[in-house]
């Protein structure tokens, strides 16, 4: 007779080998799956591998998708460690995305140096906003803020769209609904090759580590979240920390629609988020809500979608086995994390 | 000859590098209460969870009814007729008594509802336990919540019964009831387990005693029927210990805190707190008695500024606080130590380090980024001061026994010298040894200077340790007493009255 027991503690190296045993078990299966399709296996891994690190473009591909999977993941860390759940990273990615993109637009006679800090605060400022919408309502009306941030993506996709298809509308598109593409000094010049987004997420990486492992803010997030009784009882107040936090959750997804609009789209559309807002709270779960293991976990995802990209060019019809494969690998690393925590005992014999 | 229940022989438990348990022997047997004590961290707690399946032995064997058995799950702990009654009730508050008790009782769809209450009252007939049964969890007073924990676990079918603490949480005259209980389920047969840190209590409902210390036995299943108190605790501490509290006369009359006409309402609209006025002054220690649930947490918390008042004034060396925020008071008015009756829920955060957890209290100078470094040598402090059993400053909290939690906790609100101590229950789960040092402590803070608020049930050491009480009966002040011409039996009486003066 066997039972689930918790186990202690096991250290980081033992832990990352579960992790690549898992992913080596997921991959086996997604061969076998493969197998039955009639296709390759090694053949499909190795386009993956082609298509996401094959050549100096795909690699900046890959990291394209990183940037904001991983600024996306470190604002679901800020908030869900309160045990504050927004679920609302897509609409401040795009209230970011509007405000960035209303200072594009309208001050397209600025200097870049002048105005992308602009659409940089204004992305701020807009997500932060549009996230402290939610807390003013659960604050005020004490109602669920995951019901809250959901609607609320819906109103802000809504509001995109009246932009994009009336008052935003380029004139000399002839009809069609697109918002212009913004001027040279609206876009963010590429270092490397790649737009200086880049910059801007290993500045808010690093301050993001720092703000919640070794901050006196990052202490009392991870206090009240834990207990607010406690919290309560030891003077923070609750009211304040929950604004600042959700403000910051807020901000960061809305630096993610303004790098977005001006560094990868150079103008807004409704399709500025890309789900970043969801894939985001996977990204997060996953990584135990730690910044360090937000990057590696972004990362992976960020390779898996762009080998995936690749892939479907490649193989015509494999589009769904993708998405299956990306289910399987992130159920794998779900199981694993089960193993590390608990194991499986003998009992003793003699029953 | 009597028949032997359990037989614990060898066991072993390790966590790691940490053996909780070390080659422990025991035995109880039928018609017995046998008292299980020692130090805290002794290993108490492990072992009653691996006789009721929550945890695995490292070695050892375990005999029920002198059959070798493997008690592999908290099912097979019921099978083998082994009932356990958690200090934190396990019991589901939205449903009735009833409903709990035939929760996992039978894996039918339908449930014979009135055969079941029929065999139920026979079974509290047997043994004299009185409950209504139908009225809800949440709705029942902790005494209650036990006997329905009681109750439960026979209705199983067990004849072991082990409680872990289960006086800790009750008011003196609930534990007189449980004792009666008790004396009824010996007299039926069923065999007990007793685990407590209160002398009297063990002297008056055990038959013998096994004692642990640093997880090894030092005294097995010994006769305790003509022990006394002194004897019993030259087992438990290993040498003979001065069990009187010392008591030195009050500084003087230097006010520290006085609350007039002080009136909260609970959320359910009573006065939690009724026009309650008094004063404190430095260098004394007002005892607070009362039946548990009369007024006490409102009365702390109005004055850390956790609760709100809706009346009068509280104030604190001069200046008024009330419904001054946490914070403010914590800066600008008066450094204090605070101990809130709910360790695990307010005051620490099992989850976290100690350190961490002493942070709490560090941080609030602290400007952005976080200097763990004093936090750190104070909890290497705490631990030596007040020996709290831990692996290091880094290990998780919630894995302590449950006497260090409360250490750590008496450790960082004590550590750097307060003006005023607000304790609630402090020795709550505290072996002897500790017990006396925190009295000491508090001794010795109040001839510093130091005034203190002392709430606990146990009036004997209230009247030992405090210069005068206050009686709490229904957030009333019934009287306030001098505890050095009063006794047992008057502050009973008042606790009892909330009529003020009335009562002669
Ligand atoms: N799950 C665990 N992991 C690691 N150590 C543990 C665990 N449970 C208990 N211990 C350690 O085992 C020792 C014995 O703990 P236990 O809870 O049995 O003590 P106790 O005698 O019940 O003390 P108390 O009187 O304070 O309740 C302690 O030092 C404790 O830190
Ligand atoms: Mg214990």
């Amino acid at each position: 007779m066997y039972r689930v027991v918790q186990r202690k503690p096991i250290s980081n190296r033992e832990r990352s080998l579960h992790l690549l045993i898992a992913i080596l078990i997921a991959f086996v299966i997604m061969s076998l799956y493969f197998l039955i399709l009639g296709k390759n296996p090694i053949f499909i891994y190795t386009s993956m591998i082609k298509g996401s690190v094959g050549n100096k473009f795909r690699i900046l591909s890959v990291l394209k998708l990183f940037i904001p999977l991983f600024i996306g993941g470190l604002a679901i860390s800020f908030a869900f460690k309160l045990r504050f759940w927004n679920i609302g990273g897509e609409g401040q990615i795009i209230f970011g995305a509007i405000f960035a993109s209303f200072f594009a637009i309208k001050l397209n006679h600025l200097p870049g140096i002048v105005l992308l800090p602009l659409m940089l605060l204004a992305g701020i400022i807009g997500g932060g906003l549009y996230a402290s919408l939610a807390t003013f309502i659960k604050v005020k009306l004490k109602t669920e803020e995951t019901i809250v941030t959901l609607m609320l993506n819906y109103i802000a996709i809504n509001f995109l769209t009246y932009l994009q298809f009336v008052k935003w509308t380029d004139p000399s598109s002839l009809g069609f609904p697109k918002v212009a593409k913004f001027s040279k000094n609206a876009i963010l010049p590429e270092l490397f090759g790649l737009h200086t987004g880049w910059i801007i997420a290993v500045i808010i990486g690093g301050i993001c580590y720092y703000i919640l492992s070794k901050s006196r803010l990052g202490y009392e997030i991870e206090v009240t979240g834990e207990s607010p009784k406690t919290a309560k009882y030891g003077g923070i107040n609750q009211t304040k920390l929950t604004f600042i936090t959700v403000f910051i959750s807020g901000a960061l997804f809305g630096i993610v629609g303004m790098i977005q609009a001006s560094g990868v789209m150079k103008t807004i559309s409704t399709q500025i988020t890309g789900g970043v807002g969801y894939t985001a709270i996977i990204i997060a779960w996953l990584a135990g809500l730690k910044p360090k293991n937000v990057l590696f976990v972004a990362f992976a995802f960020a390779l898996m979608t762009q080998g995936g990209k690749y892939l479907t060019s490649v193989e015509p019809g494999i589009n769904d086995s993708v998405i299956v494969m990306q289910a399987v690998v992130l159920l794998s690393v779900l199981a694993s994390e089960f193993f590390s925590k608990f194991k499986f005992e003998k009992a003793q014999e003699g029953i | 000859m009597t028949k032997q229940i359990l037989r614990i022989e060898n066991i072993t438990k390790k966590f790691g590098e940490v053996v909780a348990n070390d080659n422990i022997c025991l035995h109880v047997n039928k018609g017995e209460v046998l008292a299980l004590v020692g130090e805290n961290g002794a290993g108490k707690s492990t072992l009653m969870n691996m006789i009721s399946g929550i945890y695995l032995p490292t070695s050892g064997n375990i005999y029920i009814d002198e059959e070798k058995v493997a008690i592999t799950s908290s099912n097979k702990a019921k099978e083998l007729g082994v009932g356990m009654i958690y200090q934190r009730f396990k019991l589901i508050n939205t449903m009735t008594g009833l409903q709990n008790i035939l929760i996992g009782q039978e894996k039918k769809l339908f449930i014979n509802k009135n055969n079941h209450l029929k065999k139920l009252n026979e079974l509290m007939n047997d043994y004299d336990i009185h409950l209504d049964v139908s009225k809800f969890v949440n709705d029942m007073s902790i005494g209650e919540k036990q006997v329905l924990s009681i109750i439960k676990i026979l209705y199983i079918g067990a004849d072991l019964l082990i409680f872990d603490e289960p006086t800790t949480v009750l008011t003196p005259d609930e534990t007189q009831k449980l004792f009666s209980i008790i004396n009824n389920l010996k007299n039926k047969g069923k065999a007990i387990i007793f685990i407590s840190h209160k002398l009297n209590e063990i002297l008056e409902i055990a038959d013998r005693v096994s004692v642990l210390h640093r997880g090894k036995t030092v005294v097995e299943s010994e006769d305790i029927k003509n022990c006394t108190a002194e004897k019993l605790t030259e087992m438990m501490v290993g040498q003979p210990m001065d069990l009187n509290i010392p008591r030195f006369q009050p500084l003087g009359n230097d006010l520290l805190l006085a609350f007039k006409n002080v009136t909260v309402t609970n959320k359910m609209g009573r006065k939690a707190l009724n026009d309650v006025s008094f004063e404190l002054f430095k260098g004394e220690i007002l005892g607070v008695a009362g039946i548990s649930g009369n007024g006490q947490k409102p009365l702390c918390e109005s004055i850390v500024g956790i609760q709100k008042i809706d009346s009068g004034k509280i104030i604190l060396k001069g200046q008024e606080i009330q419904n001054k925020n946490v914070r403010d008071i914590q800066l600008n008015f008066c450094k204090y130590a605070y101990i809130p009756e709910d360790r695990l829920g307010m005051g620490l955060i099992p989850s976290m380090s100690l350190t961490n957890n002493v942070l709490l209290r560090e941080y609030i100078n602290e400007r952005f980024i976080l200097n763990k470094k004093p936090s750190e040598k104070l909890t290497e402090e705490i631990i030596k001061n007040f020996e709290v059993k831990a692996t290091g400053i880094d290990q998780k909290t919630s894995l302590m026994s449950g006497g260090n939690i409360q250490k750590l906790l008496l450790g960082r609100e004590l550590q750097n010298n307060p003006e005023l101590i607000i304790a609630s229950y402090p020795v709550r789960g505290l072996d002897i040894e500790t017990t006396h040092k925190i009295y000491d402590i508090c001794n010795e803070q109040k001839r510093k200077g130091c005034g203190i608020i002392y709430v606990a049930e146990d009036l004997d050491s209230l009247i030992g340790l405090c210069d005068r009480i206050l009686v709490l009966a229904e957030g009333r002040i019934s009287k306030i007493l001098a505890a050095r011409v009063t006794s047992k039996e008057e502050i009973g009486k008042y606790m009892l009255s909330s009529g003020g003066d009335t009562i002669v």
